[in-house]
């Protein structure tokens, strides 16, 4: 779908875009996948939520499934894999594993390091390839409404040597 | 899941050409809401995000998060076809800014371009997210048509 080198162009544009990315891809993962849970367990909404011990069920039970919701608590989180059985991970990961996530690209997991507590902010990881390229750094202020400069993909492989997907996805 | 677009002689790509003069924000809704649904079956796919549209002839409706920016919240609309071209793809029909609660002008478009679809008057491109070249999507990021 879409390629890593677009992704990459997309986020380098501003701090709110990027928040706007994790945000949005954040509230859509786990309301399909606590949809995926209970419909696995062949409950309905309202059984789900009695087994989560929530009042209200049939109406809070929608929400957590609703993908524009973005509100789900860390407590249900974990109640939600208690009473479904299985893991739950929350950490911060740098942008760059991110983008390899949603755009499928594979990529070495090397489980728990010491480089799990060095996560490098978008600029100190993309800055080298976006400085090179002449695109306005997190310092300088890129007006509101307008793209930052357009980028060659090419350029940006050769710089970072950012794996980047063979043709759109 | 593949995502397809109608193209035809007459109409062109107006689906693509639409996404492609959407803002940046408008595009990174609709990119992640498909990247979702993608991989999420399609028994999965339900309300709010996905509306059947039961009795609409066929299409229905994929509904991105509304887009909040400072000049305002944004809602979009694409209406389409599911397992259209083959199984497993959801084909694009229309792309609409939805401001009215029941946009029969937009499902009458959809309808439209489905029924010339069906009578081969019509067919379907490979929908992409990127923006296709020479498009302002490509305009902005420089990508070479």
């Amino acid at each position: 779908m879409i390629s890593t080198d677009s992704l990459v162009r997309r986020l380098s544009r501003s701090s709110d875009a990027r928040a706007n990315f994790v945000e949005s891809h954040l509230n859509k993962t786990l309301a399909f996948q606590i949809r995926s849970l209970r419909d696995a367990e062949g409950w309905t909404q309202a059984e789900f939520a009695e087994k989560l011990g929530i009042k209200h069920p049939n109406n809070v039970s929608a929400r957590l499934e609703n993908p524009n919701y973005g509100k789900h608590t860390l407590t249900t989180l974990k109640k939600i894999a208690a009473t479904c059985d299985v893991g739950l991970v929350v950490w911060f990961v740098p942008f760059g594993r991110l983008i390899d996530w949603a755009t499928a690209t594979p990529r070495t997991d090397e489980g728990l390091t010491p480089d799990f507590y060095q996560i490098p902010d978008f600029e100190k990881e993309f800055g080298d390839v976006l400085g090179k390229l002449g695109t306005a750094p997190k310092s300088v202020s890129v007006p509101q409404g307008e793209d930052p400069p357009p980028l060659d993909g090419n350029a940006i492989k050769q710089a970072s040597g950012y794996p980047l997907n063979q043709g759109a996805a | 899941m593949e995502f397809c677009a109608f193209q035809s002689p007459d109409d062109g790509w107006p689906v693509q050409m639409w996404y492609d003069g959407l803002s940046m924000d408008a595009q990174d809704e609709i990119t992640n809401l498909a990247e979702h649904l993608r991989i999420l079956p399609g028994g999965k796919w339900r309300r709010p995000e996905f509306d059947p549209l039961e009795g609409e002839g066929g299409i229905s409706e994929l509904r991105p998060m509304d887009v909040r920016t400072k000049d305002g919240n944004f809602t979009y609309r694409i209406y389409g076809v599911r397992d259209y071209p083959t199984q497993n793809s959801y084909t694009f029909l229309h792309g609409t800014d939805k401001d009215v609660k029941n946009d029969q002008a937009g499902k009458g478009i959809a309808k439209e371009r489905l029924g010339k679809l069906q009578r081969n008057e019509a067919s379907v491109h490979r929908f992409d997210f990127d923006g296709l070249p020479g498009t302002p999507t490509q305009q902005k990021f420089g990508r070479k048509g």
